[in-house]
């Protein structure tokens, strides 16, 4: 049976992630970095891709939670004979920290721990390198541990059993048994090096010090967010995920650290998510500026700033954590896929699209990060002037718009609004640092054309609703974000009427799909879009209807797993979750919807959302 | 002895020495890591351990330079091939005895019959450096045959 995704939790060190169930098992990790080939790939293909499970022996039940304010993963267990608890996390340490201790690339440390009377385990770690693709040889160096290399890669699996306990197989395999008693606690360290020598973390002496500091590391982490509002829990666990995603080295934040995980169970609707989205720009600078962390803010902007380098002038849809274009397409055929949902890809055909509101994300991410920085500096400026120029001349192309439809590009009214949105953001951003080479006459004749048309032709007065497309007939949830970005006001009579029928019409069980009856060229019907829930929940509250935006966050935050995770899909029927998970854009639309609940809540509400 | 030009071409060598075996890591010929097992001796540092590396490493190829000049005049013979046999040699050397040595003078060194403590952390060679990967002896033995064979054929 398939392992729910509610029942997964992550853990992390922001350069790389791991998915850990409720059964002890580490189903998911991709080492060194979010987007390497998976080492434990068992949530894609349980028989082949490769797990590393420590759970009771005999029949248990189990619970998983977060430590308070942290990314440290505990699953309690309870047999017929006692209880015990298993911690997860990568071991996360301060740069200072960093500059007295050798440490490896990577740690992912498992610390089991008796509560009551005795309780007998078992491990099977079974590592299998390119998604499950290939058997390692394991080597058993006794004191030094299981070592097995790929490539230039280096893995070592430590613990603080005695070496003969654990029994190392042919078949790529090592099992151990152990019991535990009340206070006894039993160590395990997967490291991964890229270079010889290998550094190999020293576990009985300095492993659970090194625990114990990745908790204080977690909990001095969040202790800078200054949100103190509604929902302050859920708030926080969202940051925590999205500090989670993101990529340190380069200050990207990825869209999810999963692949393929389904939007509809057995379909084909499976993508590689492990990249970045430049569409997410915006509410991500918004929602990290809210939150009070800047220094993830000016990461995030400096990566934007170098990722689109190789590109320029022209925007793409995706990049990679180093910003790498090109991420080809391939898929995996030896795996059956999550819950049999194939096929299995990675790399992201996205990379080939044209998205004309990526441009508006972009500068409204500027604009908003503007109080931050003095002046823009003279490449920025050039940047951002560019990308107005690429928008007059492209705003009135068809394109594949936010949702990245793969059947056809035709002419989006949410991408047109963006493209306004990204005028409108240069003329302040002009204004404001007097910037004398950008063509404010011309960003202001075209911006005021983009929104004639979208007035014209992208307001379906039969209907009393904005469209999808221009001259449409259907509807689509990225409408909501209209007033979010400022083109209109979360009351305005258009506005008012496009929420009531997307919420009408596109609702089910009181979730909202982001579209429906919608040729996107795809088999099968996904469920109800994560952030689009949000969106609805923000033009509800601004829009005066605060008990009900109230009803509909409490009723979205019940369907995240135990764990408070969200994934980028809910089934409207089963509340269950689908699609790649966690997902960033949805936590981001979390902690936005409840700065927006909030913001009325304490009677302080402001004109717009964003501006 | 020709000191200047050892000093030179010692430079060179240990120079085209460090950029064989670092290209040897991404070819996946071994995972050896010369600098950062070099740093390490003097620092626990990841950030400072690479440069400190590559000065001790560049100090030795000087050292070592010497060596190969007295080895140079005592034959009274300074051709490539020479220098290149030395260069074996030598490379013999440091994989038997040299980093066997080192596994018991480096501070963050584990020891083969000691698993890692919470000082000695470093993966040890194990024998002729296999640890570090199958083609480690290869790649060393190579880099110093080229070592040599700079300094004979450059030494007059």
């Amino acid at each position: 049976m398939t392992t729910r995704l509610s029942d997964y939790a992550l853990i992390g060190n922001a350069h790389a992630a791991a998915l850990v169930n409720t059964s002890g098992a580490i189903a998911w990790c991709c080492l060194p970095d979010f987007d390497s080939p998976g080492i434990f790939s068992a949530i894609l293909d349980k028989a082949r891709g490769g797990h590393f499970s420590i759970s009771p022996i005999g029949k248990y039940s189990s619970a998983q939670r977060y430590l308070p304010d942290t990314n440290v993963v505990e699953t309690v267990f309870e047999t017929a004979a006692g209880k015990a608890r298993l911690l997860d996390a990568f071991v996360a340490q301060t740069e200072e920290e960093k500059k007295r201790n050798l440490f490896p690339d990577h740690e992912l440390m498992r610390v089991v721990e008796g509560i009551s009377e005795t309780v007998n385990f078992k491990l099977e770690y079974v590592p299998r390198t390119y998604y499950g693709k290939n058997t390692p040889h394991l080597e058993d160096r006794q004191n030094f541990g299981v070592h097995f290399v790929w490539k230039e890669h280096i893995y070592t699996l430590l613990s603080t059993l005695p070496p003969e306990q654990l029994t190392v197989e042919a078949t790529g395999k090592a099992t151990a048994s152990f019991s535990l008693h009340p206070g006894e606690r039993v160590l395990f360290s997967f490291s991964h090096s890229n270079q010889s020598p290998a550094i190999l973390p020293e576990l009985k002496t300095t492993g659970w010090a090194r625990m114990q500091r990745t908790i204080s590391f977690w909990k001095n982490w969040i202790g800078k967010c200054t949100y103190a509002g509604l929902y302050k829990e859920e708030v926080r666990r969202s940051a925590l995920v999205l500090k989670l995603l993101t990529y340190a080295p380069s200050g990207a934040i990825i869209a999810a650290p999963t692949t393929s995980l389904p939007e509809k169970p057995g379909g084909e609707r499976n993508w590689d998510y492990r990249y970045c989205w430049l569409r997410d720009a915006s509410f991500t600078v918004r929602a990290l500026l809210k939150l009070g962390f800047e220094e993830e803010t000016h990461a995030y902007m400096n990566w934007i700033m170098h990722a689109t380098r190789l590109t320029r002038p022209r925007l793409q849809v995706v990049y990679s954590v180093f910003g790498h274009a090109s991420l080809p397409e391939q898929t995996l055929d030896w795996l059956k896929g999550y819950a049999d949902s194939s096929p299995v890809r990675v790399g992201n055909g996205a990379d080939q699209q044209f998205q004309l509101d990526v441009y508006g994300e972009v500068l409204d991410a500027v604009y908003a990060y503007s109080p931050l920085v003095k002046k823009l500096d003279r490449d920025a400026r050039k940047f951002v002037i560019g990308l107005g120029k690429i928008i007059c001349e492209t705003w009135d192309k068809p394109d594949n718009g936010i949702w990245e439809v793969r059947s056809s590009a035709v002419q989006h009214t949410h991408s047109m609004v963006m493209a306004w949105v990204g005028l409108d953001r240069l003329i302040k951003l002009t204004e404001k640092y007097t910037w004398h080479d950008a063509p404010l006459d011309k960003f202001r004749k075209v911006a005021a054309s983009i929104k004639y048309k979208v007035e014209q032709f992208g307001y379906n007065s039969a209907l009393n609703s904005y469209t999808h497309e221009l001259e449409g007939n259907t509807l689509d949830a990225s409408l909501l974000t209209l007033s979010l970005v400022g083109y209109c006001e979360p009351t305005s009579a258009r506005m008012v009427a496009t929420t009531k029928l997307i919420q009408e019409r596109l609702t089910e069980n009181k979730l909202l799909y982001r579209y429906l009856n919608l040729d996107d060229g795809l088999e099968g019907k996904e469920g109800s879009f994560g952030i689009c829930n949000f969106w609805l929940i923000e033009n509800l509250a601004r829009s005066g209807k605060l008990e009900e935006a109230m009803a509909l966050f409490e009723n979205i935050v019940k369907c995240a797993s135990p764990t408070g995770l969200l994934s980028e899909e809910i089934d409207p029927a089963s509340h269950a979750l689908w699609g790649n998970y966690p997902q960033g854009f949805t936590h981001i639309g979390l902690i936005n919807a409840a700065y927006a609940i909030n913001e009325v809540y304490q009677q302080t509400p402001k004109p717009y959302a964003y501006l | 002895m020709h000191i200047s030009n050892l000093l030179l071409w010692g430079f060179a060598a240990t120079l085209i020495l460090t950029v064989l075996l670092s290209a040897s890591r991404p070819l996946g010929l071994t995972r050896m890591d010369l600098p950062f097992m070099l740093g390490t001796i003097f620092t626990s540092n990841r950030n400072n351990a690479p440069w400190l590396g590559f000065a001790a490493h560049l100090t030795m190829g000087w050292l070592f330079a010497m060596i190969y000049g007295a080895a140079f005049e005592s034959a009274g013979l300074a051709t490539w091939w020479f220098g290149a046999a030395t260069g074996l040699v030598h490379g013999a050397f440091v994989l038997t005895v040299g980093l066997e040595i080192m596994n018991y003078i480096h501070p963050r060194m584990a020891r083969p019959y000691q698993g890692p403590t919470p000082t000695r952390q470093l993966e040890p060679p194990g024998y002729l450096a296999l640890n570090y990967g199958k083609g480690t002896p290869l790649v060393t033995l190579l880099g110093h045959f080229v070592y040599g064979a700079v300094l004979g054929a450059f030494y007059s």
